[in-house]
């Protein structure tokens, strides 16, 4: 315990960590804060000028003869059991469509900016991961950790779930604020959260926080390897852009399936797309997919660190 | 023989170097007895460090068997750990936290107090800056704020690979004298030093290496006592008297504007047989072994690896 104290500690004193701790839950909140002044209620010059801007519109000479057609004919636009005067009330622009603005609604923000704001929060808390065990390898105080606790197993352990703890922890905060704000501003505003958003929401939270876990496990694995952030963060960046590049380049069925992106993306958002599908589960494949590369990156770490000479 | 705190056999540690290996530790075999201050000698890049870093776990050894307290080191190092302190290298801390913070994570991770980093930060003199963050030290306090975290142990074997390196004089002695008190405590210090003068100030013995193998290892008096004390002469024909104590049976140097005649035993006889020969001594000095020219004789090198030729080698 005394280690993993120790390891937890050292996490959030570095203030590069830290910082980008903090800038994890402020990119949150000013995602929040915009989506909401984004979805701020009309005023009433607004209402007045989308009624105007419809009625407007109503008088196209094209729009009034798509509408004097559809009298003549209803059924041909509307459908067997329309009639004549439903075709004014269909296809007149509604005033809806003129407004600036959409109001909140957080069935949208889900696979939108949801997550968005996690893939965000998943990326820093990547590069915290590598900064803190980066910075033990720069400033030379992993020698001196070593020189405490030669039992490396134990120094890797610690230091790993250190790095799980925290930037879970993290993305947890930072994802809880987001909708916490989000749903505040929804109930502010009279508008009603329904108990199938919030389980959606928390779902989508805990497979953020599940991937920050994992991402940042991987990043940290990576730089006890490489005993480098910036290579680590290089060697990620190649990967995940230039690993999408070549794949869209390949002349292969369903070869986006291997993208760590679509990978990562899919499993945060809700509904199957072109990544791994297993047993008919929309998260198994992503999660196997993403499960093997932190395997693999622990597989590389835990050998080279237990073993290269310091 | 006393107990042996550090003991290695064969020791053998390669490093690749481009496309070739590099033998930096070659076979070597060391002896530390146990209690006092031991120095370990060798010019820059003769595996002092490497040998270090293997008893600590930080080096892995191709070939050869190492023991730290008895037990084999890397396998059974967890074991003795707690009773080794080492400064290897460049300290290593985290730059932002103070020293107090440094030394208080340090002290955490062997379950220690508080109060034992106090006591700590005093024995190196680093009370005063306890609180300042680590960046802010000069290299010699960042020196001894490692000595300090080697310290928190209290350890019965402690590793000090050049620990005055970048030190000031006040933060010299400081460590010196700090080494010294240990040495004389029971704690065996393992010194590693290119400063003779201060090896033989501080250490009870030593062992010489070069190209990774022991060259030397014993007591520093009888190292010493094994090369003969020689007289330094200062007379005005210098090529004269060096012709007379040749023909007397002396083996005799120039030493600059002076002679050095081996031995020193019946200095009278010299200044007899110049005088005979109207050779009047200015000058006549005994000149007593020490570690340096022990050194040099046995490496051939300076403490800095370039080649120097001891006085002895001159014309005879």
């Amino acid at each position: 315990m005394g280690l993993l104290g120790v390891e937890l500690t050292r996490w959030r004193a570095r203030p590069a960590v830290a910082a980008l701790m903090l800038a994890a839950v402020l990119f949150a909140l000013v995602a929040a804060g915009l989506t909401a002044w984004e979805s701020r209620a009309l005023t009433e010059a607004e209402r007045d000028d989308a009624v105007s801007q419809a009625e407007l519109t109503l008088r196209d000479p094209g729009v009034r003869a798509e509408v004097e057609a559809c009298r003549d004919s209803p059924t041909d636009y509307l459908g067997p059991d329309a009639v004549a005067d439903d075709c004014l009330g269909v296809l007149a622009p509604d005033p809806e469509r003129f407004w600036p603005r959409t109001p909140l609604d957080l069935a949208e923000v889900l696979p939108q900016r949801g997550v968005e704001v996690a893939l965000v929060v998943v990326c820093l808390m990547v590069v915290a991961a590598s900064t803190f065990v980066g910075a033990d390898w720069a400033t030379g105080s992993m020698r001196t950790q070593l020189l405490v606790e030669p039992r490396r197993l134990r120094v890797w352990l610690a230091k790993a779930v250190a790095a799980l703890v925290w930037s879970a922890a993290t993305t947890a905060v930072a994802l809880l604020a987001f909708w916490g704000v989000l749903a505040a501003v929804a109930r502010a505003r009279g508008l009603e959260v329904g108990d199938g958003v919030a389980l959606d929401a928390a779902a989508q939270v805990g497979r953020s926080v599940v991937l920050a876990a994992c991402a940042a496990l991987g990043a940290f694995a990576l730089t006890m390897a490489l005993r480098h952030t910036v290579a680590t963060l290089g060697l990620l960046f190649v990967y995940a852009v230039g690993g999408e590049i070549a794949l869209g380049l390949l002349p292969v069925p369903d070869v986006a399936s291997w993208s760590v992106g679509r990978n990562a993306l899919e499993w945060v958002q809700d509904g199957p797309g072109e990544a791994f599908t297993l047993a008919g589960s929309p998260y198994l494949g992503p999660a196997a997919f993403l499960g093997a590369l932190t395997l693999l990156a622990v597989l590389v770490s835990l050998p080279v660190f237990t073993r290269r000479d310091v | 023989m006393s107990e042996l705190v550090i003991e290695t056999s064969g020791l053998r540690k390669s490093y690749r170097h481009g496309l070739r290996r590099r033998v930096a530790v070659d076979g070597l075999d060391l002896a530390v007895p146990a209690g006092g201050v031991h120095g370990f000698l060798g010019p820059n890049g003769s595996g002092k460090t490497t040998t270090m870093r293997m008893l600590l776990g930080l080096a892995r050894p191709d070939k050869g068997v190492a023991r730290v307290f008895g037990l084999k080191v890397p396998s059974q190092l967890p074991q003795v750990v707690d009773r080794v302190g080492a400064v290897i290298g460049s300290p290593g801390f985290s730059p932002h936290l103070s020293g107090r913070t440094n030394l208080q994570l340090v002290g955490r991770t062997l379950g220690l107090s508080r109060t034992g980093v106090d006591e700590v930060l005093h024995q190196v003199g680093l009370e005063s800056r306890a609180r300042s963050s680590y960046a802010s030290y000069s290299p010699g306090m960042r020196q001894r704020l490692a000595i300090a975290a080697a310290l928190l142990k209290t350890p019965d074997l402690l590793l000090l690979d050049e620990p005055t390196a970048g030190l000031g004089p006040a933060g010299g002695r400081t460590v010196r004298d700090l080494v010294r008190r240990l040495g004389d405590g029971g704690t065996t210090v393992l010194l590693s030093s290119h400063n003779l003068v201060e090896v033989q100030q501080l250490c009870h013995s030593v062992s010489v290496i070069d190209h990774g193998r022991l060259l030397a290892s014993g007591r520093v008096d009888e190292l010493l006592g094994e090369r003969t004390s020689r007289t330094r002469v200062k007379v005005a024909d210098l090529r004269g008297a060096q012709h007379v104590l040749r023909s007397a049976g002396r083996t005799v140097a120039r030493d600059g504007d002076a002679l050095l005649v081996e031995g020193h035993e019946r200095p009278e006889e010299i200044t007899r047989a110049l005088a005979a020969r109207g050779h009047y001594v200015t000058e006549l000095i005994e000149v007593r072994p020490d570690l340096e020219s022990v050194f040099l004789q046995l490496t051939g090198r300076a403490p800095d690896g370039s080649s120097t030729p001891t006085p002895a080698d001159g014309e005879r």
